[in-house]
């Protein structure tokens, strides 16, 4: 019996193999030179073709979709994130600047190697 | 980690605006074993933690690792230097630090030991204290005549906690000798380079700071371990070239 991930991922395989050769079959209808052409077919130059505008919106998100979601996980960093420790730092050293202004309180700036964040730094 | 310390993330917290930068990537070495067993440490990193004006100007800057007690301790001590530069006015700043490091790298240099900022003085003919007390910086004795004194405190880097694994008790040490260094070694250098570069910002002086102070020159790409990496290598030119 096959596994839903093996089964997601041939239906993945059919579904784009089925959108390459449309793709294949709409360049030799609209021939030689359209075919080394990138910008989108225009409806008055082939009235009988119907632009390739819904490609990037409509037809490739529900297959990218699939293939996120069920492909391996991405192996995690190997300096993995950690908490900065218990101080609350702004985001940058303007942040800090422009906080100083306000409360009168000086900066601090803390420099290093590495980041803060990164369990080995 | 030093920030996840209580007692120093709630100074910070309370007496700064903090942020931090990297200045660049940490070397990193991981070792294995082949057995399943990996070692991964960083290799040369180093920090530093600056004291700013509003502004983002330098006020003072400690380099290196310290001991978290001295730590907090140089902390107060910077949270009343950015109040002391402008006792006399904000156009006087510049002045006011100067003379502040030359204080510092001559007290160090002599003493062997910072001077420290005090104040808090009272109008003693009308027993009031002052709103905004005025801030003096005060030379403390040379530490062989505050020897005989009974009931003189240890400096914080001094301190130790009541340790009694033998390897936390040998890392300690390892760090109260870092901080001693960093307090009087390092502490004069950079009161002599912030004493002739006046109010800049971080990035004039980073450089310079962990080129000539901390020796960690941030342009050299194997960061001052290229001698021991490659010397007496057999395959050190093909690296370089692969590099």
């Amino acid at each position: 019996m096959w596994s839903r991930k093996r089964i997601l991922g041939v239906i993945s395989i059919v579904v784009i193999g089925s959108f390459l050769l449309m793709g294949v079959i709409a360049g030799s209808v609209m021939g030689d030179d359209a075919k080394f052409d990138n910008t989108p077919v225009s409806v008055v130059k082939n009235p009988g073709i119907r632009a390739d505008v819904g490609k990037t919106v409509a037809i490739e998100p529900p297959t990218k979709a699939i293939v996120a979601a069920k492909s391996a996980t991405v192996i995690e960093s190997q300096n993995p994130k950690v908490m900065p420790g218990k101080v609350k730092w702004h985001s940058n050293f303007s942040d800090a600047c422009a906080a100083s202004k306000k409360s009168g309180k000086p900066v601090l700036l803390f420099q290093m190697m590495g980041k803060l964040d990164n369990q080995f730094c | 980690m030093l920030f996840s310390k209580e007692d120093v993330a709630q100074a910070i917290n309370t007496l700064f605006e903090p942020a931090w930068e990297s200045v660049r990537a940490v070397p990193i070495v991981k070792i294995d074993f082949g057995n399943g067993k990996v070692v991964t440490r960083t290799l040369n990193g180093n920090i530093a933690t600056y004291v700013c004006t509003p502004e983002g100007e330098v006020l003072d800057i400690m380099a290196g690792i310290y001991t978290p007690a001295q730590y907090l301790a140089n902390l107060r001590e910077f949270n009343l230097l950015a109040r002391y530069v402008d006792q006399q006015g904000k156009d006087k700043r510049g002045e006011s630090l100067k003379s502040y490091h030359e204080v510092q790298e001559k007290a160090l240099k002599e003493n062997g030991q910072a001077a420290r900022l005090v104040g808090g003085f009272r109008d003693m003919s009308k027993m009031k204290v002052i709103e905004k007390p005025l801030l003096v910086l005060l030379r403390v004795p040379p530490p062989a005549a505050a020897q005989g004194r009974q009931g003189e405190k240890a400096s914080p880097a001094e301190e130790s906690p009541n340790l009694e694994n033998p390897d936390d008790l040998a890392n300690w040490k390892v760090l109260a000798e870092d901080t001693r260094v960093n307090e009087t070694v390092r502490r004069r250098e950079i009161h002599a380079l912030l004493k002739e570069s006046g109010l800049v910002h971080p990035e004039k002086i980073t450089k310079p700071l962990y080129k000539d102070i901390l020796h960690a020159d941030l342009d050299d790409p194997y960061l001052g371990l290229g001698e021991t990496l490659f010397a007496n290598y057999p395959f050190a030119k093909e690296d370089r070239r692969s590099n």
